[in-house]
């Protein structure tokens, strides 16, 4: 057993002392990382790209010019606005010449089309290459065309206020009107009443035309029902005061004023609400239940660690075993009382060993130059740690048994890295990868690695336990396969 | 086994002073119709017999079948064919015993190149069980390994580089390191594969008086090489071409093969080896051309142009060491 020790004891040395024995390469897996994030974080825009936009409208329609007057006063941050044009063609023409990168063509009669219960499409044409930008433009554009609505619909509003303005004094002197009758009914002033109910029915018809005029078209889009109902009640009002005289007048003076009071309680809800609130009920304000802002450093710290952790890993084990080969030191060690078991396990405590220094290392620089906040779980964040650089180690082995050259174990860990920024949720979250492309995801220990360090450094909270359990069974697997492969390369 | 003692403390010997009764002893190494092809190359038909506490040289042009048969030894390849039985066992079913037993320096560097010569050998050391003293974990069993370390680094004049990297240090020390590694252990067979190529002059003849020093202390060497001349440092020696043994004896004993009891006065060793290379060639074509030839010792003369196929002869070598 003191032997066995020795034996393994001797490669956790050699590796070590090999390894720190080269500095600059100690430096770029500690650094390199880092100031590749820091370069990136310097460059990166955190705004979208501004698009060249032309709008394309018939010339005098009132569309157009909303559009128009929307966009020059909203002034949305990613649109350069270039102005309006009927020219579809010259449009269509720059943008395919790059010098626009947006057109956007309003529909030919849109009012005509929405008084027709019809929806007007607007049509935004792009040319990017970028499927990042393509997207940003489709958000933009849904964006911008509920502004619009919005916007009309907030005008439309307001007109419809303006025009409601006389309602209030038309109600009073009609009120007048009715309490005079009422008095020369209990006076049995036939004529009078006669005379006053013939005003007071032209004041109501008056009244229906007013509001029909001003909340029309609030009522064709949605809004007016109530309204809608106002006039009908007014228009049979004025033909039952024409019909004064020949039925029972107190009832029928009782049912006038009821309607004015309707008409009244509607005319002060219409003119009492704000339009902007009307057309936007809704507001949102976000608060995020992250304990710390999710920046996009911080969001990337974690998981440059873990694709850092499996990278050095893997190319650590590869590399040592197929060196060995192909060095002559893998005779050697066949002909010395050495078994691959206490090789493989001095190796990989040598880069643990190393791995860990360097996890600590990246840690730290994530938190001072990142300010990304401490792990929550020490023992937790140690424990990952290990196992996601086990786990690596393992690839690293079952790689260097699947290698015949140097270069061809090289290629098989660009191929992993590769694979571990597509595949991890560096590149994109998790939940945007389907199956079975999703499996991959799960084969690569950096998954987990930065799964798990998500949760402790951002979220603050232990990493789920399912986590260490999928790195150990891809250790298990892959050290199980690499033990029974090892030797069958070397023979 | 040997001491390290007695493997540090003995002084030169005669150079070519046999060792005493090796022929007595067990063979060390015994083959039996050896057979390991790769297509047309590798071994075959090999017998062979190396006395323990003797100097065996295998001799052969490139490509003859030398570090095919070495890996067998050592239990790297195993044989198609034959029996092969190494310090009495198969090399195929080795115990970490007999694994101890045996030292092996390979054709090539085969350790750390970023460790120093000293750190190399503490590694090579703690192969075979013995631990890599550190600053901070001092035992006896430590002690003792750096002890080895020191003595084994002075005994191959490798103290004073003891301390450059491997990939620093010149081609005569890397080739030092390599005996060295293979001697940490003690073994009481060596096994050294072509040790001495592309070395200057003056470092082979020191190492050869190494050889000769642990073969006086009972070690059993053997030793493959493509410098003929070297075949008379060697107590036995087998001359290998196209992956068949085409003689086993003496440096005596090949000398009176090639030119009888009265070899020329000026013969060197190359003059005999392209002699029994030639002579093994006729019987080869005299057996493809169905003339059955009987050759006798003493039948041929020095070749005008000394040609031995590919290996290395006189003048190559004088040429080598003028290098």
């Amino acid at each position: 057993m003191r032997e066995r020790l020795i034996r393994t004891g001797s490669f956790v040395r050699g590796e070590l002392v090999t390894t720190l024995r080269q500095p600059r390469l100690l430096l770029a897996l500690v650094f390199g990382p880092f100031l590749v994030l820091f370069v990136f974080g310097l460059g990166y825009e955190d705004q979208l790209p501004t698009l060249a936009t032309v709008v394309v409208g018939a010339d005098e329609d009132e569309l157009t010019e909303q559009v128009d007057d929307y966009i020059s006063r909203a002034e949305p941050a990613e649109i350069d606005y270039q102005g309006t044009t009927a020219d579809a063609d010259d449009a269509f023409r720059r943008l395919r010449n790059g010098d626009i990168d947006l057109v956007i063509v309003l529909p030919e009669g849109a009012l005509a089309s929405i008084s027709a219960s019809e929806q007007a499409v607007i049509e935004v044409h792009q040319r990017s290459l970028d499927p990042v930008t393509y997207y940003q433009v489709v958000i933009a554009a849904e964006f911008a065309i509920n502004e619009i609505n919005d916007d009309i619909l907030e005008q439309v509003l307001g007109e419809a206020q303006e025009q409601t303005e006389g309602v209030e004094e038309q109600l009073a002197i009609a009120r007048e009107e009715l309490d005079a009758i009422r008095a020369a009914l209990d006076e049995q002033d036939v004529a009078f009443v006669q005379r006053t109910a013939g005003q007071l029915a032209e004041r109501f018809t008056e009244l229906a035309t007013t509001l029909e005029s001003g909340g029309g078209f609030v009522a064709q889009l949605g809004f007016g029902g109530e309204l809608d109902d106002v006039v009908v009640t007014l228009r049979q009002g004025a033909e039952q005061l024409d019909a004064l005289t020949r039925i029972d007048a107190i009832a029928e003076l009782d049912a006038a004023a009821v309607t004015l009071a309707e008409v009244d309680e509607v005319v002060t809800f219409v003119r009492s609400i704000d339009p902007a609130v009307a057309v936007r009920p809704f507001a949102a304000d976000m608060y995020s239940a992250t304990p710390v802002a999710v920046t996009l450093d911080r969001f990337y710290a974690p998981g440059l660690i873990a694709l850092m952790l499996q990278h050095l890993g893997i190319t650590f084990a590869a590399l040592s075993l197929v060196r060995e080969r192909e060095a002559g030191t893998l005779d050697m060690l066949r002909i010395a009382p050495v078994t691959t078991g206490e090789r493989l396990a001095g190796k990989s405590l040598a880069f643990l060993l190393l791995g860990s220094l360097t996890a600590v290392a990246l840690t730290a620089l994530s938190v001072f130059a990142f300010d990304v906040p401490l792990p929550a779980d020490w023992l937790g964040y140690t424990l990952l740690v290990s196992l996601t650089l086990l786990a690596s180690l393992g690839i690293g082995y079952l790689v260097a048994s699947v290698s015949k050259t140097d270069s061809q174990a090289v290629q098989y860990c660009m191929l992993l890295l590769l694979a571990a920024i597509f595949f991890t949720g560096l590149f994109m979250p998790l939940e945007r990868i389907g199956m079975p492309v999703e499996i991959v995801s799960w084969l690569l220990p950096a998954t987990y690695g930065f799964l798990g360090l998500q949760h402790l450094m951002l979220l603050l909270q232990p990493a789920p336990s399912e986590l260490s359990l999928g790195l150990l069974a891809i250790a298990v697997v892959t050290f199980g396969s690499a033990r029974l492969l090892l030797p069958r390369r070397v023979a | 086994m040997v001491t390290a003692e007695a493997h540090m403390s003995s002084t030169t010997s005669q150079p070519d002073a046999p060792a005493e009764g090796p022929q007595d002893a067990e063979p060390a190494i015994v083959a039996r119709g050896l057979r390991r092809l790769y297509g047309e190359q590798g071994v075959h038909d090999l017998d062979l017999e190396v006395p323990a506490g003797s100097i065996f040289a295998l001799i052969g042009p490139s490509g003859s079948g030398k570090s095919t048969t070495v890996r067998m030894m050592l239990g790297l390849e195993t044989p198609e064919e034959g029996e092969l039985r190494v310090l009495g066992s198969d090399p195929a079913a080795f115990s970490q015993e007999d694994r101890k037993r045996i030292g092996y320096m390979p054709q090539s560097m085969a350790l750390y190149r970023d460790l120093s010569l000293r750190h190399n050998l503490h590694f090579a050391a703690s192969l075979y069980g013995m631990p890599w003293r550190g600053r901070w974990a001092r035992s006896d069993g430590g002690k003792a390994a750096r002890s080895r370390v020191k003595d084994t680094l002075a005994f191959l004049g490798l103290t004073d580089s003891q301390g450059t990297r491997l990939r620093d240090a010149s081609g005569g020390e890397q080739r030092r390191l390599g005996l060295a590694a293979a001697l940490i252990h003690e073994p009481s067979l060596l096994v050294l594969d072509e040790p001495t190529s592309g070395i200057d002059p003056m470092l082979r003849r020191e190492i050869w008086d190494r050889l000769r020093e642990l073969r006086d202390q009972g070690v059993t060497i053997f030793v493959t090489t493509q410098y003929v001349e070297e075949a008379a440092h060697c107590d036995m020696v087998a001359i290998l071409a196209n992956g068949e043994p085409i003689v086993e004896d003496t440096p005596d004993g090949l000398r009176r093969r090639a030119f009888g009891d009265d070899p020329p006065a000026e013969s060197t060793f190359d003059d005999v080896f392209v002699a029994l290379l030639r002579r093994h060639e006729d019987e080869v074509r005299g057996k493809e051309t169905g003339r059955e030839r009987v050759l006798t010792t003493g039948e041929f003369a020095i070749p005008p142009d000394g040609d031995g196929g590919s290996t290395s002869t006189g003048a190559d070598r004088e040429e080598d060491d003028r290098a």
